[in-house]
């Protein structure tokens, strides 16, 4: 489990380290009782504010996914493995999608595109839930693709 | 840019440690006056070598001269003594005037890059945020610096003592005790003019903020306040007036000064007290008939015994004390106008 | 003097009033007012000339206000107790070339009572910095990491930095950054840097303050100052002009800056309601809002309300 964090447009870096948790947790890298790393130790590897991993950290408290525990550090809860599916590098989906990733890198796409189009689609898929109808493009695609 | 954090395992993790306050102490200075030391040493340490090479080789001089002295008086003289110390007295003036330099050289070398050298490099900036305030280590820049800066002046103000003492008792018209060469590189007046120059240095230093600028400013500087000093010095002697009288004016009546004092003016003196310059009557056909017309009674002669000069040093060591102060004042100014 | 007493004082670790600073006539700060929460790391942004390392200054206790005051913790600025509890990193981070790192450590410890020998020589060593090395010789990143452990081995509870990453290589500001940041996290630090290198603020600061000529402009959390931010972008020929000679559909909202070409106009707003009509619509990066902020005019300050200092200056905006 490593965090990247990413300068990316409109996503705030707590919000990449509390996506980057569940992601982890979801595909069982991350199980309960194991210890996240504290805000020095992410501080000092990636160079983010420690009060936005301790920030992340407590919305993944609200969340269930981790546990604070003052003064001993922060650990993936019990409760978090309910949410955790059968490890989703098992999964069809996950199949599917490589399959479409390797076809998206030999059509010439760059890695960034690839997750742009990936991140395009989950924020249609928010928005379409969401219910605000609007479709909104990320203006950088325009041109490309 | 993408970086990564790797998690800890449920077992693992490192505390990270309380910070501790070590005192590794050694001998030395602490505190400001460490800094200070270190910062300074080498010109702090050159200066004190010459003043100790200074001051021995004045020493060895001094017993020189001593025992030139003492031919020169033995019952026989031979002509080798007198020329020995010829070559001392001459010796004598070039060292007093050399030796007169040490408070520009103290001012240019030390006080000028005092903290001049620190606003120029920014350094000044770094020390003045940490816990201590400025005027900390402003007072103890200049109080070390003006210990050693003292302490040099002291030393081979001594030392010159020692070889102008014998030269003075012996050959007292020609060695003028009250010169720059004498008076200013001696007792309390050196020691006062080395504080002087440094403090002007220093001033210089804050004012321009530059160390070469600063430098040639003291240099001027110390320059015009050692010419008016030459001026000034006299305004602290107390001199001692002799006076014949009863009609007895010829040129053998003139009165006798001690071996070792210095004629300050030679003039002749009327009934009532008033006195007539020397030249009085001197293009008369008679003059003794002339001089009589203007009511010249007898000589006056004013002289300054050498025994006067511990006390006119100390007089003349106050008037630099307030000049001192004058400075110190224009300083606090200029710490102020450069580090606000 | 502050209002503000015991805990509440303790809170706030910089409080700044009508802070202000002239050389002869010119005056290089003017009316600066804010409140810095404690244990944030906030940075100071503004143009050149807003007075930034002049207010640095003054709050590290290098030079006298001309106007206004500052306090540390609530401690007068510049006042010993305050002198013990700020580090203040100058851009151009003075050292004495002839000294060893040793010895500029050592000078940490002789002239601050409350220093952490352990701390700074870590921080220094944790850079592989040699401790006997000259000072004079090391490389930029060298000197900048320990003029940066005397600052953290004062153990301060405010740390400022000028300018700190500015001569920098990138991958050394990096390992500076994360280096600060790591003791932040360990000590509760309070950090207030200026920089010109806005990009690089939105992971290192979680708290922004603005000056800009007419005053403080921006004032807030980082998270919050992006999140009542949207960027409207739209085709420059379909935008119906309104009836006041504006851009049609920003009328409801506080727009912070606008510009555009023939082909397109982007607007930064504050919503005030739905955004609709040919607009497109995004979340702008924390660059773009402070861009926005310095290029506007200064009449639409944003003032979070734990910067705002009561009885001073503008009205909350929020």
């Amino acid at each position: 489990m490593r965090y990247y964090i990413e300068r990316r447009r409109g996503v705030a870096a707590y919000q990449q380290i509390v996506e980057q948790t569940k992601r982890a947790v979801r595909a069982g890298a991350l199980k309960p009782g194991d210890r996240l790393p504290t805000a020095r130790e992410v501080a000092e590897t990636c160079a983010v504010n420690p009060n936005t991993t301790l920030k992340a950290y407590r919305e993944l408290d609200r969340d269930g996914v981790v546990e604070l525990r003052q003064g001993v550090g922060t650990f993936i809860a019990a409760a978090a493995a309910d949410r955790s599916h059968a490890p989703a590098a098992e999964s069809p989906l996950y199949a599917e999608l490589a399959e479409w990733t390797g076809r998206a890198l030999a059509a010439g796409l760059l890695e960034e595109d690839v997750r742009d189009l990936v991140e395009l689609a989950l924020q249609e898929r928010q928005q379409t839930a969401a219910g605000t109808a609007r479709s909104s493009t990320d203006k950088r695609n325009g041109g490309r693709g | 840019m993408s970086t990564m954090a790797q998690t800890h395992r449920a077992d693992g993790g490192s505390p990270g440690l309380p910070g501790r306050r070590t005192r590794a102490r050694g001998f030395g200075p602490s505190g400001m006056a460490w800094l200070v030391w270190r910062q300074h040493r080498t010109a702090f340490l050159l200066l004190l070598a010459t003043a100790a090479v200074a001051t021995a080789g004045l020493a060895w001089l001094a017993q020189d001269a001593s025992s030139a002295v003492a031919a020169a008086e033995s019952a026989h003289p031979s002509p080798g003594a007198t020329a020995t110390l010829d070559t001392a007295y001459q010796r004598l003036e070039l060292l007093g005037l050399a030796l007169a330099g040490l408070p520009v050289l103290i001012g240019m070398f030390i006080g000028a890059p005092l903290f001049a050298g620190d606003l120029e490099t920014g350094t000044a900036k770094f020390v003045g945020v940490q816990s201590y305030g400025r005027w900390n280590w402003v007072a103890t820049k200049l109080g070390m610096a003006a210990v050693f800066a003292g302490a040099a002046a002291l030393s081979t103000g001594i030392a010159m003592k020692a070889l102008w003492t014998p030269l003075a008792n012996h050959m007292a018209v020609n060695a003028d005790f009250t010169s720059t060469g004498g008076f200013d590189t001696t007792g309390p007046v050196a020691v006062a003019l080395a504080v002087l120059g440094l403090l002007i240095g220093a001033a210089a230093g804050l004012l321009t903020r530059r160390t070469l600028p600063a430098m040639v400013v003291t240099l001027v500087a110390l320059l015009a306040v050692k010419t008016v000093w030459s001026e000034m010095r006299m305004m602290f002697a107390t001199t001692v007036t002799k006076t014949t009288g009863g009609g007895r004016f010829g040129d053998g009546d003139s009165p006798k000064v001690p071996d070792n004092a210095l004629e300050v003016d030679t003039s002749y003196v009327t009934g009532d007290g008033s006195l007539r310059g020397w030249g009085t009557c001197s293009n008369a056909n008679d003059a003794s008939a002339c001089l009589r017309r203007e009511g010249v009674v007898g000589w006056s002669k004013e002289y300054l015994p050498y025994s006067h000069m511990d006390a006119m040093q100390w007089a003349a060591t106050g008037a630099l004390a307030g000049l001192i102060l004058l400075t110190a004042g224009v300083l606090v100014y200029a710490v102020r106008r450069a580090l606000r | 003097m502050s209002g503000s007493t015991g805990e509440a004082a303790e809170r706030t670790a910089l409080e700044v009033r009508g802070l202000g600073r002239q050389y002869g006539r010119r005056w290089v700060l003017r009316d600066a007012t804010f409140r810095l929460p404690a244990g944030r790391v906030c940075g100071l942004v503004g143009p050149n000339g807003a007075g930034k390392t002049t207010m640095l200054e003054i709050v590290a206790g290098l030079r006298e206000a001309s106007a206004g005051e500052a306090r540390v913790f609530g401690e007068p600025a510049g006042g010993a107790q305050a002198r013990q509890r700020v580090a203040f990193l100058p851009q151009e981070k003075p050292l004495f070339a002839r000294f060893t790192v040793a010895e500029t450590l050592r000078l940490g410890h002789e002239l601050n009572p409350r220093w952490d020998q352990e701390l700074a020589e870590g921080f220094v060593r944790a850079g592989s910095v040699p401790l006997d090395a000259k000072v004079g010789r090391l490389s930029g990143g060298q000197r900048t990491r320990v003029a940066l452990a005397v600052a953290l081995g004062k153990r301060p509870d405010l740390v400022l930095l000028d300018e700190p990453l500015a001569d920098l290589d990138p991958l050394v500001r990096r390992q500076t950054v994360a280096a600060l940041l790591g003791e932040v996290a360990e000590r509760g630090i309070t950090v207030l840097l200026s920089s010109h290198l806005v990009a690089e603020l939105d992971t290192l600061c979680d708290y922004l303050l603005l000056v800009a000529e007419g005053g403080l402009q921006l004032a807030g959390d980082v998270d919050e100052i992006i999140s009542v931010h949207r960027t409207l972008t739209a085709p420059t020929d379909r935008i119906p002009t309104g009836p006041d000679g504006l851009p049609a559909g920003l009328e409801h909202h506080t727009v912070v800056e606008i510009h555009g070409d023939q082909r397109y106009t982007t607007a930064l707003v504050r919503p005030g309601g739905p955004v609709g009509g040919v607009w497109e619509d995004s979340a702008p990066t924390l660059e773009e809002v402070v861009l926005a902020y310095l290029a506007q005019n200064g009449s639409a300050p944003l003032i979070s309300p734990n910067s705002y200092v009561p009885g001073v200056g503008s009205e909350v905006v929020k």
